[in-house]
């Protein structure tokens, strides 16, 4: 069912406040938001994982090595596994409910333009981290719910998605990490920004680093907006020192899933 | 929960275990990169001395359960697998199990006539050697294209049909390497039997 | 999109790469010969051909009317990108085939536009409730490596082709507004300035080197590369307006930092000879009277 072409939502009228605490006073602005993560919260699933980054919720699954089932553009024999990622926005996910027109031709079930790119980003940024060459012909699927979207999406998901596939014991090179910055237009950078946190402030630029941290790589290095070559060096280097610090919470919301796996039944 | 694996180190994925010099070999669940062993899954460490004649002392390997843990099959592995259906030139089958573990999904797999037999290879017929429905074991001699992940091969004594059903929808009982009898009403039927060792081959079983 | 390599070959091109040295005879900053037509499509608003050695792309640019998402604040149109790679550039692109690719490229030129520097898009609004929403389709013929960049030029290069007509919205007492039109809707035109708008530069890591513009072959020697998009307004000087990191591998932080570095000086030689070669179509086409109609270009 479409909504009506004119509706608006009553948040479009009245100043946006989320009622929850939100960190759009933070003074000292290289503090990340508060970290949560749990690895195998879901039964069903080979493997899991539940995030929080300030208000940003989301859960990911994983199942399988198990027969490829997606048409890729590579012509030859999968000489290596792939990854499929599906990612799926709860509808109370943002504050509004709204159908972009971007989507509004698209069926029901279809991923929204947003999803898609998304689900491609994610791919991209854990195809390195994971030892695809010991899985020929076979692919993992990833699935990604976001329950709530308050900024930083997309390094919630490589965190959550790359914890879930360690506790789903899928061989991987390290752990992904991942951290985003917004970069206001006086050159001042906010780490790990809620929506909230920018909605009044005039954004010249949001970058987006993933890294492995043990063995020091950079998978994923996404920037949009407009800035300048060097405040972009600068932004990169703070994200990517942000990202390390996420390292021992992960380790241990690991080594805690190991241990309650091996307990006897 | 033994007191062995409450006292092993849990590591992560990426975490630095040892120097790949002499004393220590990667093993399963491990990478070596940059002369470093790392771990490579989420599990319990453990370091195994190397049989004798290996010239590295030790080998370092990540496990979570205390059985070999197998994901997927691999170039070389022996796979339970299920008959599907089969053709003129090969059977279809599909891989239930790698070595002792119980795979979550199945793969699809290709048992091509030439690879039945070691012997006469061009001269078998393959309703003679499987039917649909048999449990067979095999070795993954390849891996496929586009219709199928696998090719296997039981050209060996010790692979074929481990267990079968015969045309009247009974346990069939082997007597033979070429032939098996059904239990219930004792006909014959040709398959390529696996010489699976402590079988008991006696016909009289009820 | 074809291409197989073997193991020596690949060695060969990688070695050659780290040693400065390209199967072409170029350096790690040098494009292959670019040739940019301007106008070569009838049915369009806008629209330009770049041939970049053997990557051949068509871009034509339509604009509507549309109404104004009321939800922004700020009153301004929209531009929306749309790639298709035809099965002409290679087989593998039939039917459902090339959509990653195409997804890719549209979702980089998209997310390198979307900055408020690149287009002035309040300057799209015509009324209080309508606006105009730009389509930039971007059509690949054939396939010759380094897609992102070719599809960032032709793109750059339609919209400062396209020419939107002068139209006024008369209130009219039905539901529906009336659009005015001069009589002659050619010359009573517009165009948007894209001094500003970006060009994507893809940088590939072979080896421990960097290239810019790499072959087909190189392609698939490369593990990772960066997308940057790069602009340069006269007000705020170089801008990076995009990086997307792309492929299988990961990169050592340095590298990311040298490979933007890389980006940003071919993107800006890039910005500078796109400019110079516009305004020399600008000031030839002044010159005509009436519209020379491109016949047989494909055949050139």
């Amino acid at each position: 069912m479409r909504l009506p072409a004119s509706s608006l939502p009553l948040s479009h009228f009245t100043q946006s406040s989320s009622g929850l605490p939100s960190h759009s006073d933070r003074q000292n602005t290289a503090n990340m938001r508060p970290f949560f993560i749990r690895a195998n919260v879901l039964e069903s699933a080979k493997g899991s994982a539940y995030i929080e980054m300030g208000n940003t919720k989301l859960v990911c699954s994983v199942d399988g090595p198990k027969e490829i089932t997606v048409s890729s553009d590579s012509g030859d024999a999968y000489s290596e596994g792939i990854l499929n990622v599906r990612v799926k926005f709860a509808v109370f996910s943002h504050q509004e409910r709204t159908v972009s027109d971007a989507d509004a031709h698209r069926r029901i079930g279809d991923p929204t333009e947003l999803e898609t790119k998304l689900a491609a980003n994610i791919q991209d940024g854990l195809s390195p981290a994971v030892c695809l060459d010991r899985i020929p012909r076979a692919q993992i699927d990833i699935n990604c719910t976001i329950l709530e979207d308050q900024g930083g999406v997309l390094s919630a998901a490589l965190i959550c998605a790359s914890s879930a596939l360690a506790d789903a014991g899928i061989d991987m090179y390290d752990l992904v990490l991942s951290s985003s910055l917004a970069v206001v237009d006086n050159d001042q950078m906010i780490v790990d920004p809620s929506t909230t946190c920018l909605a009044d402030k005039p954004i010249s630029g949001s970058v987006t680093v993933a890294l492995m941290p043990s063995l020091n790589q950079v998978v994923t290095c996404e920037q949009s907006g407009a800035c300048s070559p060097e405040t972009l060096r600068k932004a990169i280097r703070l994200a990517t020192e942000c990202c390390v610090k996420l390292h021992p919470l992960v380790q241990k919301a690991l080594v805690t899933s190991v241990r309650l796996r091996s307990r006897p039944k | 929960m033994t007191a062995t694996t409450s006292e092993k180190k849990i590591c992560v994925p990426g975490e630095r275990l040892f120097a790949d010099g002499e004393e220590h070999r990667s093993g399963k669940g491990t990478h070596s990169t940059h002369g470093f062993i790392y771990a490579s899954v989420a599990g319990f460490l453990h370091v195994v001395p190397s049989p004798i004649g290996e010239e590295k002392a030790s080998t370092v390997e990540v496990r979570r359960f205390e059985d070999d843990d197998h994901a997927v099959p691999f170039l070389g592995a022996i796979v339970t697998a299920k008959v599907l259906n089969i053709g003129s030139r090969f059977a279809k089958c599909s891989i239930v199990c790698v070595g002792n573990s119980i795979l979550s999904h199945p793969f699809n797999a290709q048992l091509r006539r030439e690879d039945i037999q070691a012997t006469e290879r061009d001269k078998v017929e393959v309703q003679k050697c499987v039917r649909p429905a048999d449990v067979i074991l095999a070795r993954v001699i390849g891996l496929g294209d586009n219709q199928t992940s696998f090719y296997l091969s039981t050209a060996e004594e010790e692979l074929g049909v481990v267990f079968g059903t015969s045309d009247a929808g009974f346990k069939l009982i082997p007597i033979s390497w070429t032939h098996m009898q059904c239990s219930l009403t004792g006909d014959k039927e040709q398959r390529k039997v696996a010489k699976v060792p402590n079988l008991n081959l006696k016909t009289t079983s009820s | 999109m074809e291409v197989h390599l073997s193991d020596a070959e690949r060695v060969f091109i990688v070695h050659g790469v780290q040693e400065g040295i390209r199967n072409d005879g170029r350096g790690a900053s040098d494009y292959r010969p670019i040739r940019v037509e301007t106008g070569v499509l009838s049915t369009t608003l806008g629209s330009a051909r770049v041939r970049l050695a053997s990557t051949d792309v068509l871009v034509g640019v339509k604009a509507e009317i549309d109404e104004i998402d009321c939800k922004q604040t700020e009153k301004k149109g929209r531009i929306r990108f749309f790639v298709d790679c035809s099965a002409n550039a290679t087989p593998l692109f039939a039917g459902k085939g090339g959509e990653e690719m195409a997804e890719f490229v549209s979702t980089a030129l998209t997310d390198a536009y979307s900055n408020s520097m690149a287009l002035d898009l309040s300057k799209l609004v015509v009324s209080t409730t309508k606006a105009w929403t730009v389509f930039v389709d971007v059509v690949v013929l054939e396939c010759g490596g380094n897609l992102t960049d070719a599809a960032a030029l032709g793109a750059k290069a339609a919209l400062a082709d396209a020419r939107l007509a002068n139209v006024r919205i008369k209130a009219s007492d039905s539901e529906k507004s009336e659009i005015e039109l001069t009589d002659d809707a050619y010359f009573d035109s517009w165009q948007l300035d894209v001094t500003a708008a970006p060009l994507l530069v893809t940088v590939n890591k072979i080896g421990w080197s960097n290239v810019v513009d790499a072959s087909l072959q190189e392609e698939v020697c490369t593990k990772s590369a960066l997308v940057v998009g790069v602009a340069s307004s006269p007000a705020k000087g170089d801008l990076v307006t995009l990086v997307r990191q792309t492929g299988r591998g990961s990169l050592e932080p340095d590298s990311v930092d040298e490979m933007i570095a890389l980006g940003v000086r071919a993107g800006n030689s890039l910005n500078r000879e796109l400019d110079r070669i516009l305004v020399d179509i600008g000031r030839t086409q002044m010159n005509r009277n009436e519209l020379v109609s491109a016949a047989g270009f494909l055949s050139s």
